[in-house]
């Protein structure tokens, strides 16, 4: 009998540690003197140092020349660091962000314990538990058109548009989640002496700059006549996503 | 004792009740209680891969899924439904074509599995690209040689329909007509889907004996042929080359998983009901039963790709082949594909 309630002890703490792995956001009932707040994280997006546009045309790094028609993706798993080290994952949640849409840049979070923070990341992409969970909701949807039918799995980054150096339309989909071609791109950005205070409310920005040019010439140049379309998880989803990874600049906050 | 004892164990099941309750996602909407759940594994069978506790089948939610299962309005010209290429009469498989006919006609490259014991089955499709049976039903509704649908339309066409928007609700509550619903909704038919009452099942009961040339077949069977369609489900998921060519038109598993020792690979399908669901292979090439088993005694390619176990297996004779396909018919179903459960509701 003893043995038995040590068993369903150890079980709890099992189930328990199963769901605080990630600090929740939501109010902790166990801790009711924790208090919350909230920031916005902007994503600013550029080419070549000029606001980006869709539909314009751009020059790359290697000298192709692109007008980008769309450009979604997707940003996950958002944490903070406090000033002791140490990280807060903000509830699972994904944002679709959207070229074609200013408002899908401004990522609120909510529920962020009052604290300074010193840094932050997130992924592009989604994490690989998502993509084998069966029928999703609200911006993981596949109806938003993030997702391989055939083999399944979202797409974690979209680049559609057309360059003269392409013999076919521009079409970068790019994702995969499993094994050496896992495509998901961690950011981490140090906000150097800057302090992300989240107090009880304001809601701080923090400006993050994506420089949309550093996708065709981040870590290895592309160049759009050898390589214009990728449409499944591989080597060279796995390549671009070394790119993606450079496109995210911290830039300031505003407290 | 015992009133401390129970007074415990409640506590206890209150306390992982709340731990439970304070892990669900937020974004799945909270099921109707256990106790409308319908589904009810065969006591043969083993623990079901797909998990219930998300999208438990209710009454309302199976009659749902049925009827969009024999919708063409999943299609984009309204032409074709999954029952179109999934016929009960043939354990859901598409009935003597080798490859099935989308909207227009247009012809697919492979042949169009029966849906049975879906809730047990670890990946669909012949490569296994698809990894989870509630995003199955994507691939056949924008594939340009099925119903060439987007998902997107499809939901536009049921929040307008003049019944389904009240359907969804009956199934899953108050709420917006989402995707995951709709998925959800056919999840919950095809999970229903089981066959378990073969002539076979019925002798593993211990309820009936099989004929002496399928007790023979049985023998041949387990020497031969259950390395991979394995027992009680007849397949052990996995993924390979059975022989049946040097050079791949079709790179099959490989085709997912980019590797080139998976190029040429393919799903074990069951065999349950396998007498009902010709032609075979994953292109159709074999017209019947016998001419499928032939391959394996004189039309093995021998390639080195082929699976290792089919490398290594002994030689069967032209009579082991008929006695196999005497104990094949034994796991016909036909409780499975006369149940008035799984009928066109239209």
């Amino acid at each position: 009998m003893k043995f038995k309630s040590l068993l369903v002890v150890a079980v709890a703490a099992l189930a328990l540690a199963a769901c605080t792995k990630d600090e929740t956001n939501t109010p902790d009932p166990f801790n009711p003197n924790v208090s919350y707040g909230k920031f916005r994280l902007e994503l600013d997006h550029a080419f070549n140092g000029t606001a980006f546009q869709l539909n314009t045309d751009y020059t790359t790094g290697t000298g192709d020349t692109i007008s980008i028609s769309l450009l979604k993706y997707y940003v996950s798993n958002i944490q903070l660091q406090k000033a002791d080290g140490s990280w807060w994952s903000a509830t699972p949640n994904y944002y679709l962000v959207d070229a074609s849409s200013s408002a899908s840049a401004l990522l609120q979070i909510d529920s962020v314990p009052i604290a300074e923070y010193k840094a932050i990341r997130y992924m592009i992409g989604v994490d690989s538990m998502r993509n084998f969970s069966g029928a999703q909701t609200g911006a993981l949807a596949p109806s938003n058109g993030m997702f391989w039918s055939w083999n399944s799995g979202y797409i974690f980054l979209k680049l559609e548009g057309s360059s003269p150096q392409a013999g076919n339309p521009v079409e970068f989909h790019i994702g995969g989640f499993m094994g050496e071609n896992a495509a998901q791109a961690v950011i981490n950005h140090d906000f150097g002496t800057s302090r992300l205070r989240i107090t009880a409310t304001a809601n701080p920005q923090t400006h993050v700059y994506a420089a949309v040019d550093k996708f065709f010439d981040g870590a290895t140049p592309l160049s759009l006549s050898s390589l214009s379309a990728v449409h499944m998880p591989g080597a060279n989803a796995k390549l671009i996503s070394t790119n993606i990874a450079t496109m995210f600049e911290f830039d300031h906050i505003h407290n | 004792m015992v009133g401390s004892k129970k007074g415990r164990s409640l506590a206890t099941s209150l306390f992982l009740l709340f731990v439970l309750v304070a892990c669900k996602p937020d974004d799945v909407w909270q099921q109707p209680g256990k106790a409308d759940a319908i589904f009810a594994p065969p006591a043969h069978f083993p623990v079901t891969y797909y998990d219930f506790s998300r999208n438990p089948v209710t009454a309302p939610g199976f009659e749902l899924g049925r009827r969009l299962f024999y919708d063409p309005i999943l299609s984009r010209d309204s032409s074709i439904s999954c029952a179109s290429c999934h016929r009960q009469e043939f354990a859901f498989s598409d009935g003597g074509k080798a490859v099935s006919h989308g909207i227009g006609g247009r012809a697919g490259t492979r042949n169009s599995p029966g849906l049975f014991n879906l809730a047990w089955s670890r990946s669909f499709m012949w490569d296994g690209g698809v990894n989870h049976l509630e995003v199955f039903p994507l691939a056949p509704i924008t594939e340009a040689a099925e119903m060439d649908e987007t998902l997107a339309k499809v939901m536009d066409k049921l929040r307008k329909h003049p019944v389904y928007p009240g359907l969804f609700e009956a199934a899953f509550g108050p709420g917006e007509l989402t995707d995951q619903r709709f998925l959800f909704a056919l999840a919950q038919f095809q999970n229903m889907l089981v066959s378990a009452n073969s002539p076979y099942d019925r002798f593993l009961q211990g309820k009936e004996a099989l004929p002496a040339a399928a007790m023979n077949g049985l023998a041949i069977f387990r020497s031969h042929c259950s390395g991979c369609h394995s027992d009680v489900l007849f397949t052990d998921h996995s993924f390979r080359d059975n022989g049946m060519d040097s050079l791949f038109a079709d790179a099959g598993r490989g085709r997912i998983t980019q590797l080139g020792t998976d190029t040429g690979r393919f799903k074990v399908p069951s065999l349950r009901n396998v007498a009902l669901t010709a032609p075979y292979m994953h292109d159709g090439r074999f017209v019947d039963l016998s001419t499928a088993l032939e391959h394996y005694r004189t039309g093995l390619s021998h390639s080195a790709s082929m699976d290792a176990l089919l490398h290594n297996a002994p030689p069967l004779s032209a009579t082991d082949i008929i006695q196999l396909q005497v104990f094949l018919e034994q796991l016909t179903d036909h409780s499975f594909i006369n149940n008035p459960l799984y009928k066109n509701p239209f």
